[in-house]
């Protein structure tokens, strides 16, 4: 089952993956869309991350510290930025993140992205001069405006 | 000492390289930095990557050879020990100056 919704808060998100969960439905995958696979409706705790790998070994590395911690991986891969994870036992904490620091660090990591999307398109705004380049800047400053969302997150979790 | 910008050290990552003395993987450091700490310090495992990934760049630890591909092994360096000791000489000079202070002795010696 797939569906389509945009978040810009991580709580948000994360409050809708439980809810779905909660309704049976299990996070499986992300692309544009939601994947969702059938499962025991039941109360549970899913939290996100956003973190980019360059090196498949460190992504492993990532997968396994928190498999180890009690965390199962439910979506995202090495590129996709978006990595979503299922609390398994107990024992284990019972967010991802210990310390305000590291948790605003993931908006901050989204910021970047944002920001390296915006400059892709900016040499559009300068090429093209027909009416291409309106759509090109208004994209470009899309980005920037939601690059800047996330960067105004991240100062605010920071204190 | 080192009074450049290393200084203090985050609570999160001193503990990580105390636990650090003896190498050990990611999972590992967080069990024996909650054993350290007698439960008081519990890292969680977004914010274990991220200290290991930062103290990897400032060069303070360092991966050593693993059977494992799925868990590197870490120990401190030499330069993050001594980051380490350094910032414990800074505490301790604090705690020693704190003593002194709430017992009156330095009013005087302000003034």
């Amino acid at each position: 089952m797939k569906r389509f919704k945009m978040f810009f808060r991580f709580d948000r998100e994360e409050k809708w993956l439980e809810e779905m969960a909660g309704n049976g439905w299990l996070l499986c995958g992300k692309g544009l869309f939601y994947d969702f696979q059938r499962c025991t409706p039941d109360r549970c705790t899913i939290r996100a991350d956003y973190r980019e790998f360059k090196r498949k070994e460190d992504f492993w590395e990532y997968v396994a510290l928190f498999e180890d911690s009690g965390w199962k991986h439910l979506a995202g891969t090495k590129g996709s930025g978006n990595q979503y994870f299922l609390k398994l036992r107990d024992s284990c904490t019972e967010d991802i993140f210990s310390d305000a620091g590291s948790r605003a660090g993931r908006y901050k990591r989204l910021a970047g992205a944002w920001m390296g999307m915006a400059v892709v398109f900016s040499p559009y705004c300068v090429i093209f001069r027909e009416t291409l380049a309106g759509s090109m800047a208004a994209m470009m400053f899309i980005y920037l405006g939601i690059a800047a969302w996330y960067w105004w997150k991240y100062r605010k979790e920071m204190k | 000492m080192n009074r450049d910008k290393k200084l203090p050290l985050t609570e999160t990552v001193y503990y990580v390289l105390l636990a650090l003395y003896e190498p050990g993987h990611g999972y590992a450091i967080m069990r024996r930095v909650e054993e350290l700490s007698g439960g008081q310090v519990r890292l969680a495992a977004g914010t274990m990557y991220g200290a290991i990934e930062n103290l990897l760049k400032k060069g303070l630890i360092t991966a050593l050879e693993s059977g494992d591909p799925r868990r590197k092994v870490y120990a401190a360096t030499m330069l993050g020990r001594e980051v380490l000791k350094a910032d414990c000489e800074r505490m301790r000079a604090l705690v020693g100056l704190t003593d002194r202070v709430l017992e009156g002795g330095l009013e005087n010696e302000a003034l």
